[in-house]
């Protein structure tokens, strides 16, 4: 009878236990299954994020790229201005390892005639803020077109992330107006300078007063002229003038700090 | 038979309680709270990056970053920095979790750091 007790007692106590384990390992798995949720969820949140800080990272290489080509370049314009526009393009690809994620980022970019777009296509729109207040696509700017492609991976495995796209954006510059109205100046600069009375300084100098007179818009231009009889080999000679004109934008806000851009212009004529 | 009994049904109640202790889901438990911590702390960071700007960090005197790094921590998040060597103020004693970036920006690193004090 004691024997009995015993083996039941025993039994009991196997299922009770047994019964707790199991119960235990329930919540084991289940707390297992929410930290591997919690964690990946994590991970993607925390790549996502880097993903549009290094979209950001990306236009701020081209803006600043962009920038010392501006400040060290005048731009000149009696030349095609296609030629100087294309140098502001060029591209870049990093990697590095940062907040536990690996990653690498190919980026591209050049000036933008007016697209017309506005942000960003394709990837993370929080970059914009990032580069806040060159962000976007602005009128009569210098705007560029960055391509950028980021792949990242967790260190030590998944989640692999991959993410690209294009974005517009802009160095505040008045390259439009700048440019027009260097061409104009220059233009009616030479009209100016065609029909001199005579080849010397004075008549130069009378010339310039008149422009400036009769076109006050041409008041933020830098203008000048020489005149100088070249020697012929018949002994008349012949007037060369030589003009130029320059409009300097000082104290642009750039990512950089603030900067000047030059625009010139020059040419020559026998009237 | 009555003592092999109690050894026997002894001996498996210390191994089920072994196992039971072993395989404990607070620690689990623990580890996602601290994770979504500091997830949260990770998210901050990005948060005042994006509302600052990456020209603000590269153009701005340290005082003025700390400053803003003030501005942006509130009563459940401290966020302070260190940018080139100059750490700002306000590392709190004791946080629930934790984040930092770092961010090279034309050369210029810096060190955003950000601490949950209070449960989110």
């Amino acid at each position: 009878m004691g024997s009995r007790r015993a083996v039941a007692a025993t039994l009991v106590s196997v299922i009770v236990f047994t019964s707790l384990l199991f119960a235990n390992a329930a919540l084991y798995a289940a707390g297992s299954t929410y930290l591997s949720s919690a964690v990946l969820s994590a991970s993607q949140q925390r790549e996502s994020n880097y993903a549009t800080l290094l979209f950001g990272l990306s236009a701020y290489s081209a803006l600043a790229y962009a920038q010392g080509y501006l400040q060290n370049h005048s731009f000149d314009c009696s030349t095609p201005e296609s030629s100087y526009l294309d140098s502001l393009g060029g591209s870049e690809s990093v990697g590095g390892a940062n907040q536990g994620i690996e990653y690498s980022v190919d980026a591209s970019w050049g000036y933008a005639p007016g697209s017309g777009e506005i942000g960003v296509r394709d990837g993370p729109a929080a970059s914009q803020s990032m580069i806040q207040p060159f962000a976007g696509y602005s009128g009569g700017a210098l705007n560029l077109e960055v391509v950028t492609n980021i792949n990242e991976t967790l260190l030590g495995g998944l989640p692999a992330y991959g993410v690209g796209g294009t974005e517009d954006v802009h160095l505040p510059i008045l390259l439009d107006a700048t440019v027009s109205l260097c061409t104009s100046a220059l233009s009616e600069l030479r009209e100016s300078l065609s029909s001199l009375p005579s080849c010397n300084a004075s008549s130069v100098n009378e010339a310039l007063a008149l422009l400036r007179f009769e076109n006050p818009d041409l008041d933020s231009v830098e203008m000048g002229a020489s005149a100088q009889q070249s020697p012929a080999l018949d002994g008349a000679g012949r007037c060369v003038v030589q003009y130029w004109v320059t409009i300097t934008e000082e104290g642009i806000q750039g990512v950089s700090g603030t900067f000047d851009w030059t625009a010139l212009g020059s040419g020559s004529l026998s009237p | 038979m009555r003592i092999l009994d109690i050894g026997v049904a002894a001996a498996y109640a210390v191994l089920c309680l072994s196992l039971i202790s072993f395989m404990g889901p607070y620690a689990d438990e623990r580890r996602s709270v601290q994770a979504a911590q500091d997830s949260a702390a990770s998210s901050a960071i990005f948060r005042y990056v994006g509302s600052v700007g990456l020209p603000f960090l590269y153009l701005a005197q340290p005082s003025q970053i700390c400053s803003s790094l003030g501005a942006a921590s509130n009563r459940t998040m401290v966020l302070s920095g260190v940018i080139g060597g100059y750490r700002c103020p306000g590392t709190p004693a004791s946080f629930l979790g934790s984040s930092s970036l770092t961010v090279t920006i034309s050369g210029r690193q810096v060190e955003i750091e950000a601490w949950v004090v209070e449960g989110q």
